[in-house]
């Protein structure tokens, strides 16, 4: 699972899967802005079939904690 | 947290009047976002936009509305005690639009006309301010609440492009013997963040130099100038997920309001996808939130009665229902209001036209 949801981060954001891991500070990617981060939330539920609060987004500042709730 | 109560009051009609030219959001962000454009469109939600032409004000959208509103009603101009315009993007920075308004329309000298210069959450100080009014005066209440933000956007920044529209409307509240439809309304100011969404240039402080009118880059490629709006969109992210959702439920649970009892909630446009979300977050019945910034555009504090205007009529035209009201943004502001709002009120939207 982990491996699939940092793949598919990796494509979402257009980088190198290798320079993608849990720890990732997603905001420092080139990528990045505030309709990245809507998209992200988006992207992940329907992929993953999870539900992620609305006031719980902007504290998600690596994708570790982006990845709990996909587990 | 405060909460206002007003009774005795009802709205008789609302009329919207969006620009003249229509922008396929796709289409126009395609030179700002490349092959991204359609994820960009997804994630906005915002299909279409309205702008203006060139010389056409908000005043010009407004009494716009408001023409129209006078022709499909049996409201007279004369019945008016009261013009109330609000907006940040007003036709001249002085005198205000709503006196401006007063003549255009033929209402009577003897009203009091002023604006309120306030972003997203306007609609409900318009409402709270005229619904007092009404009382006070006896008197029905022209509340016009529209921007051109189109005027102020950076063609070429990509936070505020894909979204900002224009749109002006015209509602009318009136004083009624009817004391059993009680309006609750409540206010959120934190000035302390309000450089997360402003514009730097052409107020007091900073007046319009060859440095505000000159585009600076910034970090996503985006070109923008001290005169246009600036938007930290992850900041009002932000301040809609965490400070308004708590805003929006804190109210409801202090006032007793059951969600079930909510017929219908009526978000500030901001985003759509972000609006859907707050929803969700605010455990209302996704069928019960109306949404026209798809087909409109996010037009500041007006979108809220653009999106009464456009959808009422598809839902009800009789009865009474409990309407939710929401606006946040610039300020940063945030308002929620919980009217009553009857199915015979009088609704309706139209393109403007320059010489109809």
């Amino acid at each position: 699972m982990e491996e699939r949801f940092l793949t598919f981060v990796a494509k979402l954001f257009n980088v190198d899967r290798a320079n993608v891991s849990l720890d990732t500070e997603y905001m420092s990617l080139p990528e990045w802005d505030s309709l990245m981060q809507l998209r992200l939330v988006m992207e992940v539920e329907a992929e993953f079939s999870c539900e992620i609060p609305i006031d719980e987004v902007p504290n998600l500042n690596t994708l570790r904690k982006f990845y709990e709730y996909v587990e | 947290m405060n909460t206002v109560k007003v009774s005795g009051i009802k709205i008789e009609a609302v009329y919207a009047c969006v620009p003249d030219n229509v922008i396929d959001n796709t289409t126009a962000c395609k030179p700002l976002f490349g092959d991204s454009v359609e994820t960009v469109i997804k994630s906005t939600g915002i299909n279409k936009r309205y702008v203006v032409s060139e010389g056409i004000s908000s005043l010009d959208l407004c009494c716009g509305a408001a023409e129209k509103l006078f022709s499909q009603t049996d409201i007279n101009r004369e019945d008016i005690g009261a013009v109330i315009c609000v907006t940040f993007t007003p036709e001249y920075l002085m005198p205000c639009n709503a006196i401006a308004a007063q003549d255009r329309l033929g209402i009577n000298r003897d009203v009091a006309a002023f604006d309120i210069a306030i972003a997203c959450s306007g609609y409900c100080y318009g409402l709270w301010i005229s619904s007092i009014m009404a009382k006070s005066l006896n008197k029905k209440i022209l509340l016009l609440n529209g921007d051109v933000q189109s005027v102020y956007t950076s063609p070429e920044d990509k936070s505020t492009v894909p979204v900002m529209a224009d749109a002006g409307t015209a509602t009318v509240i009136a004083p009624c013997n009817n004391d059993d439809d009680e309006w609750l309304f409540t206010f959120y100011s934190d000035g302390s963040r309000r450089e997360s969404l402003y514009i730097p240039a052409g107020g007091s402080k900073n007046r319009i130099s060859d440095k505000a009118i000159r585009y600076n880059i910034l970090k996503d490629g985006s070109k923008i100038r001290d005169i246009d709006i600036h938007m930290d969109g992850f900041e009002i992210f932000k301040f809609v997920a965490q400070d308004v959702s708590k805003l929006i439920d804190t109210f409801l649970f202090e006032n007793g309001i059951d969600k079930d009892e909510i017929d219908v909630f009526v978000p500030h446009q901001a985003n759509i996808y972000m609006i859907q979300q707050l929803t969700r977050k605010l455990k209302i019945d996704k069928e019960k939130m109306w949404k026209a910034g798809d087909e409109y555009g996010n037009s500041s504090s007006s979108s809220v009665p653009v999106t009464i205007a456009s959808q009422k009529n598809k839902y009800f035209n009789s009865g009474k229902k409990n309407m939710l009201l929401s606006g946040f943004g610039g300020g940063l502001s945030a308002t929620v209001g919980y009217i009553t709002f009857y199915g015979s009120t009088s609704c309706g939207i139209f393109q403007y036209c320059k010489k109809g």
